[in-house]
C-alpha cells in the first residue's frame, strides 16, 4: 500500500534507514540475561569486586530502559548527540557498582556495546531490498545508510554479511559520527558525501520522531515513512508528517519506479 | 641479564602487556598504503560525487602516517596525552585538504577505514614465548591486561579470539577506545582500578622507551619492564626499565624468579 504525493520527483539519492527499513528487528527476550552472564564472567575474571549476578543483570535492564527514555526525549533538541559507549555503561548500567568493576564496563564499553548489539535483535532482511538495490542501480540513483545505532559495527557486519556493504555509497551510523537522528546533520553527513542537495535526496525511516522529523528539518526532496512493527508507537505528538507512507522495500521500489517513470513490479522483478 | 634486586621482589598480582612488539611481533608491509589508497578511491567512485587519483591519496595517506608519528612522538612530552579518534586521524592527518564531499565519506567510514588501515599495515603473529607466559601466569594466578596505543582496538581483540589467546586477557585497554595513549599514566591506572589492585602490584611491559618505560614510570608499577633483543637496546635511554627482557621466555624466567624468592622468604 503506497500514498504518495504528486510532488515527489525521483531523486538523486536514497537514504535508508537500518532497523525497520532494510531489516526486520525482533527483539530477543534472553539477550540481557546472556549479556549479563558474559559482564559478571569478565568481572570474576578481573577483580574481586563484583557486584552479584542479579545485580548485573538488573542494571543492564534498567540502562537499557533509562536509555530508551534518554532517546525519546533526544528527538526534541536540534542536534542530539549520540550517547557514547562509555557514557551507556559507566553513566546508565555501572553507576552504583564497586570502583573496580565500573573500571572494567568503561575500559570494555566497545566491545560490550558490540555484543549488545549482537545480542539484543535478530534481523531479518526485509522483502523486496535488492529488488530496491536493483531498481536504484538501474535509474542512477545511489544508497547510503543513515541509521542509529547502538554499535555501528554491528549493523556493518550485518550489511556484509549479507553482501549489501558493495551496495551502498556509504553508512552513517550515530555512535561513529557522534551525533543522532533527528539531527538533521545525520542527513546532511549523506548529502555531502554524495555531491548532492538535501532537496535531490529522499530520506526513508520507519519512525515519526526520530525519522520523520529528521527528513523535515535536514530538508529532503522526500521524506518516506516505512511502516514496522513499532511505527506507530510514537513517544508523545509529533506535528510532523511524511510525503509519503509504504509498507516495506517493495512499496518503496514502486513508489521509486512510479517517480523514475519504470512500471511499478506487479508481484515480480520487472 | 636479570639484575639481582628484581630476586627479593615481590611477586606482582597482575602483568600488563603492550601489544605490539610484546604480545605480537609485526612484519610491516610495503604496499598498505596503496591497497588503503585503492580501496578510497573505490569508496569515493562509489558514492559519485568527486574522484581523486589513487597516487594523490597514497601520498596523502604516507603524509598522514608521518604526521602522526611526529604528533605522538611531540605528545609523548605532555602528561595528559589525547589519542586521535578515528575520525580526526581522516579529516585532519589525511583528508584536510580534499574536497568536502571526499571529507564527508571518509569522516562518516572512517571506523572501517581505519581497520582497512589497520591490517593492512602489518602481517602479525604471537611474539615468542607469549603462549608459555600466558599458560605459566595462569598457573601461579596472576592475572593479564593488555595496555595498548592502537588505531583500532577491535583488531586485536579479533586476533586474540583467532589465536584463542582472548580468555588470557582479564582487562584490555585500548587508547582509541578510551581516548588517550600511552605515556598519558592514566592508561595503566585505568587497567589497575580494574583489576582492584594497586599499581605497585603490577608490571608493565612494553617494547619501547618514550612510551612505554615511561608510561611505566609515570604510573608507578612495581617494575617497568623493556621487551627488546639486546641488540636493540640503547643504555642512553631515559628513564631506563628496571628490567630488560628479549621475549615472553625470559618474561616468564623473570617472574618465576620472584616467586622462588618469596617462597624461600616466606619458608
Amino acid at each position: 500500500m503506497t500514498t504518495a504525493q504528486p510532488t515527489l520527483v525521483c531523486p538523486r539519492a536514497l537514504l535508508l534507514d537500518f532497523g525497520g527499513v532494510i531489516v526486520e528487528t525482533v527483539h530477543r527476550p534472553t539477550w540481557a540475561d546472556e549479556l549479563a552472564r558474559e559482564v559478571y564472567d569478565q568481572l570474576l575474571a578481573c577483580t574481586d569486586q563484583v557486584p552479584k549476578p542479579e545485580r548485573v543483570r538488573d542494571d543492564i535492564v534498567a540502562g537499557a530502559a533509562a536509555a530508551s527514555a534518554w532517546k525519546n526525549a533526544m528527538s526534541r533538541p536540534m542536534h542530539p548527540a549520540e550517547m557514547s559507549a562509555r557514557q551507556y555503561w559507566g553513566d546508565y548500567v555501572a553507576t552504583d557498582w564497586p570502583a573496580a568493576a565500573r573500571e572494567l564496563v568503561l575500559a570494555h564499553a566497545l566491545p560490550l556495546a558490540k555484543r549488545q548489539g549482537e545480542l539484543r535483535s535478530e534481523r531479518h532482511q526485509r522483502r523486496g531490498v535488492i529488488e530496491l538495490l536493483d531498481l536504484a542501480d538501474a535509474l542512477g540513483v545511489r544508497v547510503a545508510i543513515v541509521s542509529n545505532a547502538l554499535s555501528g559495527v554491528v549493523h556493518r557486519d550485518w550489511m556484509t554479511e549479507h553482501g549489501l556493504d558493495q551496495r551502498v555509497a556509504l553508512e552513517v551510523y550515530s555512535d561513529e559520527v557522534g551525533l543522532r537522528k533527528p539531527n538533521p546533520e545525520m542527513i546532511w553527513i549523506a548529502t555531502r558525501a554524495l555531491g548532492i542537495e538535501p532537496e535531490e535526496a529522499w530520506y526513508v525511516g520507519d519512525n515519526f520522531d526520530r525519522d520523520v522529523v529528521c527528513g523535515r528539518r535536514a530538508r529532503v526532496g522526500g521524506t518516506i515513512l516505512m511502516e514496522a512493527a513499532d511505527t506507530y508507537r510514537r513517544p508523545y505528538l509529533v506535528h510532523d508528517q511524511p510525503d509519503a507512507v509504504v509498507a516495506d522495500p517493495v512499496g518503496l521500489r514502486d513508489l521509486l519506479a512510479d517517480t523514475g517513470q519504470i512500471a511499478p513490479a506487479t508481484g515480480g522483478r520487472p | 641479564m636479570i639484575s639481582p634486586p628484581w630476586l627479593t621482589r615481590e611477586r606482582p598480582r597482575a602483568l600488563l602487556l603492550d601489544h605490539g612488539g610484546v604480545i605480537v611481533r609485526s612484519r610491516k608491509r610495503a604496499e598498505a598504503i596503496d591497497e588503503v589508497a585503492e580501496l578510497v578511491a573505490e569508496r569515493l567512485r562509489r558514492a559519485g560525487a568527486v574522484e581523486l587519483p589513487v597516487h594523490r591519496i597514497a601520498e596523502d595517506l604516507a603524509a598522514a602516517k608521518s604526521a602522526y608519528r611526529a604528533w605522538k612522538t611531540g605528545n609523548g612530552r605532555a602528561r595528559t596525552v589525547p589519542e586521535v579518534s578515528h575520525r580526526d586521524y581522516w579529516l585532519d592527518l589525511v583528508a584536510a585538504d580534499w574536497p568536502p564531499a571526499a571529507r564527508a565519506l571518509v569522516a562518516a567510514e572512517a571506523t572501517p577505514l581505519c581497520r582497512a588501515l589497520v591490517e593492512a599495515s602489518s602481517s602479525k603473529r604471537l611474539g615468542p614465548g607469549i603462549v608459555e607466559l600466558l599458560d605459566w601466569c595462569r598457573t601461579v594466578g596472576i592475572r593479564i591486561g593488555i595496555v595498548s596505543n592502537t588505531l583500532l582496538g577491535d583488531v586485536n581483540r579479533t586476533l586474540a579470539r583467532q589465536w584463542g589467546t582472548l580468555g588470557h586477557f582479564a582487562v584490555q585497554v585500548h587508547s582509541d577506545e578510551v581516548g588517550i595513549r600511552k605515556p598519558d599514566p592514566e592508561m595503566i591506572l585505568i587497567a589497575t582500578r580494574a583489576l582492584g589492585i594497586d599499581p605497585g602490584q603490577a608490571w608493565f611491559v612494553g617494547d619501547n622507551y618514550d612510551k612505554d618505560v615511561l608510561c611505566a614510570r609515570r604510573a608507578g608499577v612495581g617494575a617497568s619492564v623493556l621487551m627488546r633483543l639486546s641488540t636493540d637496546r640503547d643504555p642512553g635511554a631515559c628513564p631506563q626499565p628496571d628490567l630488560n627482557v628479549a621475549d615472553g621466555f625470559e618474561l616468564r624466567d623473570a617472574l618465576a624468579a620472584t616467586g622462588a624468592e618469596q617462597k624461600e622468604g616466606a619458608a
